[in-house]
């Protein structure tokens, strides 16, 4: 299924894009470098047994549920089927953009085409995952350990883990209440060898937990958090204003706005 | 080979850099700043908390470039988040959350009004508020600080008080005078903003609109006015409402067409001439080549930790323990980051919400709680009983409680204790994902308000900044460790203050017809987690480059000059004597114009032919005869000739691919 939201299928897109030459010649040469950048970048994908085994973890996290929320009630899905897995291949495959120079008032237009038009920074721009050793940037040599590669390893090495914990069967074949089981174990483990401490090498499940969160609870933008979702949820309007050239109508809030209790409307 | 000389050559770009660049750029100098950090712009900043609150858009990445920290000297430094402040152009002004107080008179005086207490090295300051008076006010005038100052008719476009408190009613008694009312009216309060105010004064408190560095006239200075996005304190203002240097001070400096600014090059050490001038800085620009960089006139802003260090790495024979460390022995010392004690507000009635992601970060606050002198329930064995402000406070990316956004409740519900930023779990011991944790996040979310209070904690020698003795950056120089444990008596005052806030909280709730439950939080003795002990989250840094009245109880004089090089100053929150009770933004920007405007004011004695040493150094005999030439190598040169043959095989390997690339 392709939607706006689907980064993955516009990733796709522009891979089809940067494997023609035509396309590619017709580039200026700084765009060149970058396409070839982005390239590198993208290349990056799960099995779709991964994804399997992913979802189904992620699903274990947060499991649909019919919730009562401010507004009545709710039914709302499991992150695995709300776009977490996506979520983490967008991370890990570097290609993921930032939601920058997006212009929408919350909630205005379901599924609103919401990729960034202008200024948008691609995520080898950023720090912490955005450096990998062995891509060419443009501009800079990047000699520095590939964060992203390390991740990318931490998953892989975290799906044959789960798969073994589930042996015979697979983790994603499992019965639900195996997999919590699983997890929890695993989470027990993990929280005895590490400590807590420094950076950059929290293991495979608490690393999971962060990443979750953030494909459901973050923007749509990069994949989880589908339709809103779990926003509308909690009742949470998500950006108000974003960006590119100032105030436009209905962004933001006044101050009468902000003199009552926000209720959700429509 | 050096680049041609310039004249003034700022290190930093934020509070302290940005507001020098304008001052002395106005006045006719030459000024060049050098930014380790990228040139965002607002193109680059939007409503989004996975980028600024969880991939360090804008901080400093501790795996690139990792600071160390630790309680005591006592432990081993470990690599963490430390304070990271903005790392682009505008510094912290960009994604500070604008609180604009100006120090109360009292601040400026502490060992005059409480001596010093026994493990501290409490200070008085060099200049006092009504030195730094006409500078508060210039800074206030141009950058445009939103506000209600006493005695004054209100602002343009003052909304009234149906909307806002009244001025700071305890302004008198302060000793707090202003010369001129804010430029623009005070910033839209909140939801929770508006309850703070009913319940504060309910309580007997005397709340005000905290004065806001947020343009609020729509096309003041050609600027738009702040739509209360929501998205304020840690992210970069999209439409350029923020006041911070990116958007004021560094554009006015540009405007003159005599200041130049340099992204991407990071400072690595100040070399020193024969005379013991400074001479020069070394930085690595953004293809990390290093790069000499001559001027007549240094001045350093690189933030309370950066600023230290760098004055370590530069140690040469003249100033063998790092610059401006000959007679007190001070750099890094006094490393002050106030402390927090706040309050969570929960509803828990099901029906209302705070929703504060609504609004301007910091809209109101009291300073009721600044001097707790006469307070007949203080505890015992408090020597030094001052406070600070209190504010009700909206949403910051990735918060471990109260008001971070969506994603650090969900983090904070998921993990186990231990295992997020905010140290415990509050809602499962073993993390409360699985079954029901939706429907936790729904009745959650949007109940909490946060109440923060804002306090000075004592300087102590032992809460210093050095060069950690192991761990590197990845361009091959020492990082800074940090070493800091509140004095015993933030501890007790600490405590006390979270208490005053629960009446407050209360007060809220019943302000709304809510019911709900007031958690409070104060520092603590022996912090569990690691994550938990690193100041992470609020990134309030001063102190470490003390100002003072000798150079044997102080690195620099009042004017931000080091006692023994003329020619190189610091314009940033290091000068700090002490912490004061507020968020200091907006004093380190009336320092640096003040420190500015001192250099703007004794060209000839600072930046001409004259300039000399004040006081002997170290050395001793004629400064400008006969003395070894210390831009050899140092331990910063070393570091710096290891990072450019580190550096130089990544380039070439680069160069290399490039090459053998497909195009």
């Amino acid at each position: 299924m392709t939607s706006p939201l689907d980064l993955r299928a516009t990733r796709r897109t522009f891979l089809a894009l940067c494997a023609s030459t035509a396309a590619a010649t017709m580039l200026p040469l700084p765009l060149r470098m970058r396409a070839v950048e982005a390239y590198a970048a993208t290349s990056f994908t799960f099995t779709p047994h991964e994804r399997s085994v992913l979802a189904a973890a992620a699903s274990t996290v947060v499991p649909a549920a019919t919730v009562q929320t401010r507004n009545g009630g709710m039914s709302v899905p499991a992150a695995g089927d709300a776009g977490a897995v996506d979520y983490v291949e967008n991370l890990l495959s570097g290609a993921m953009i930032f939601a920058a120079g997006v212009r929408r008032p919350p909630y205005a237009v379901p599924n609103a085409p919401i990729f960034p038009s202008s200024g948008a920074y691609p995520l080898w721009a950023v720090k912490r995952i955005g450096w990998y050793g062995d891509a060419p940037r443009p501009t800079r040599p990047w000699p520095w350990p590939s964060e992203l590669q390390r991740l990318q390893q931490l998953y892989r090495d975290g799906v044959a883990a789960l798969d073994a914990a589930a042996s015979p069967q697979t983790f994603d074949a499992a019965p639900p209440q195996q997999r919590e089981a699983i997890l929890r174990a695993l989470q027990a483990e993990e929280a005895m060898q590490y400590d807590g401490k420094g950076e950059g090498n929290q293991p495979f499940f608490l690393t999971l937990l962060d990443h979750v969160a953030e494909a459901c609870f973050g923007d749509p933008v990069y994949g989880g958090n589908q339709s809103w979702v779990y926003w509308r949820m909690i009742g949470f309007t998500g950006p108000s204003f974003v960006s590119a050239g100032g105030p436009g109508p209905g962004q933001g809030w006044t101050a009468d706005d902000m003199a009552t209790q926000f209720t959700m409307k429509g | 080979m050096a680049l041609p000389e310039v004249e003034v050559l700022i290190v930093g770009s934020g509070a302290g850099g940005g507001i020098a660049a304008w001052v002395l750029a106005e006045a006719g100098f030459r000024v060049t700043v050098l930014e380790k950090g990228p040139w965002l712009t607002e193109t680059a900043f939007s409503n989004d908390d996975v980028k600024f609150g969880y991939r360090d858009f804008y901080t400093q990445d501790a795996l690139i470039e990792p600071r160390t920290f630790r309680q005591t000297a006592q432990q081993t430094a470990q690599v963490n988040h430390v304070s990271p402040l903005s790392r682009c152009v505008g510094g912290g002004s960009f994604h500070y959350g604008a609180a604009s107080f100006r120090f109360i008179p009292d601040m400026f005086r502490m060992r005059s009004l409480y001596g010093t207490p026994p493990d501290s090295t409490l200070d008085d300051w060099p200049l006092g508020y009504d030195d730094l008076e006409p500078h508060y006010t210039a800074v206030e005038q141009t950058v445009g600080i939103a506000g209600l100052a006493p005695g004054f008719p209100p602002p343009t476009g003052y909304p009234g008080e149906r909307y806002q408190p009244p001025p700071n009613a305890l302004a008198a008694q302060f000793g707090l005078h202003y010369s001129r009312q804010y430029p623009l009216p005070p910033v839209a309060q909140r939801y929770d903003g508006i309850a703070f105010n009913r319940g504060a004064t309910a309580g007997g408190y005397h709340p005000y609109p905290t004065p806001c560095a947020i343009n609020t006239v729509e096309g003041w200075q050609g600027r738009h006015a702040c739509v209360n996005c929501g998205y304020c304190n840690g992210w970069g203002c999209p439409n350029g409402a923020k006041s911070s240097t990116l958007v004021t001070a560094l554009r006015r400096a540009l405007a003159t067409g005599r200041c130049e600014i340099r992204p991407e090059c990071c400072a690595i050490q100040v070399t020193l001439d024969k005379r013991g001038l400074a001479r020069s800085v070394l930085y690595l620009d953004r293809d990390l080549n290093v790069q000499e960089q001559p001027a007549r006139l240094v001045i350093l802003a690189c933030s309370t930790i950066d600023t230290p260090r760098l004055a370590l790495l530069s140690a040469n024979s003249l100033h063998p323990n790092g610059l401006g460390n000959n007679e007190s022995g001070m750099v890094g010392q006094n490393l002050t980051t106030h402390h927090n004690p706040s309050a969570v507000v929960t509803i828990t009635d099901g029906v209302h919400s705070w929703d504060t992601y609504r609004g301007a970060w910091n809209t109101i606050s009291f300073d009721d709680l600044q001097d707790l002198s006469g307070r007949r329930d203080l505890p015992g064995g408090v020597a030094f009983p001052r406070g600070g402000v209190v504010s009700t406070c909206g949403n910051s990316p990735g918060y471990p409680d109260g008001t971070g956004g969506p994603i650090s409740l969900a983090v904070a519900m998921m993990k186990p204790p231990g295992f997020h930023p905010g140290g415990g779990n509050a809602y499962s011991p073993g993390g409360a994902w699985g079954a029901g944790f939706l429907q936790q996040m729904a009745s959650v979310a949007g109940t909490q308000a946060y109440i923060l209070g804002v306090c000075e904690d004592l300087p102590r020698a032992e809460n210093r900044v050095d060069l950690d003795p192991t761990v590197k950056d990845v361009y091959g120089m020492p990082v800074a460790r940090v070493t800091y444990s509140n004095h015993p008596n933030d501890v007790a005052v600490g405590a006390y203050v979270a208490q005053q806030l629960v009446p407050v909280g209360q007060a809220m709730l019943q302000a709304i017809g809510a019911s709900g439950t007031v958690g409070i939080t104060a520092p603590t003795p022996t912090p569990v987690t690691s994550y938990a002990v690193a100041p992470r989250y609020v990134v309030h840094q001063h102190g470490t480059m003390r100002m003072g009245s000798s150079p044997q109880t102080s690195v620099v004089n009042r004017y931000g000059q080091f006692w023994d090089i003329p020619n190189l100053f610091v314009a940033d929150g290091s000068l700090f004597t002490t912490a004061g009770g507020y968020n200091p933004t907006h004093t380190i920007e009336a320092l640096a114009h003040w420190v500015a405007s001192y250099i703007a004011a004794h060209r000839d004695a600072v930046l001409g032919s004259g300039a000399r040493p004040l006081v002997a150094t170290s050395v001793g005999g004629d400064a400008a005869a006969g003395l070894p030439d210390t831009s050899g190598p140092g331990p910063g040169a070393s570091a710096s000739a290891a990072a450019a043959a580190a550096l130089a095989g990544g380039a070439a390997l680069a160069r290399r691919r490039r090459r053998s690339d497909p195009s």
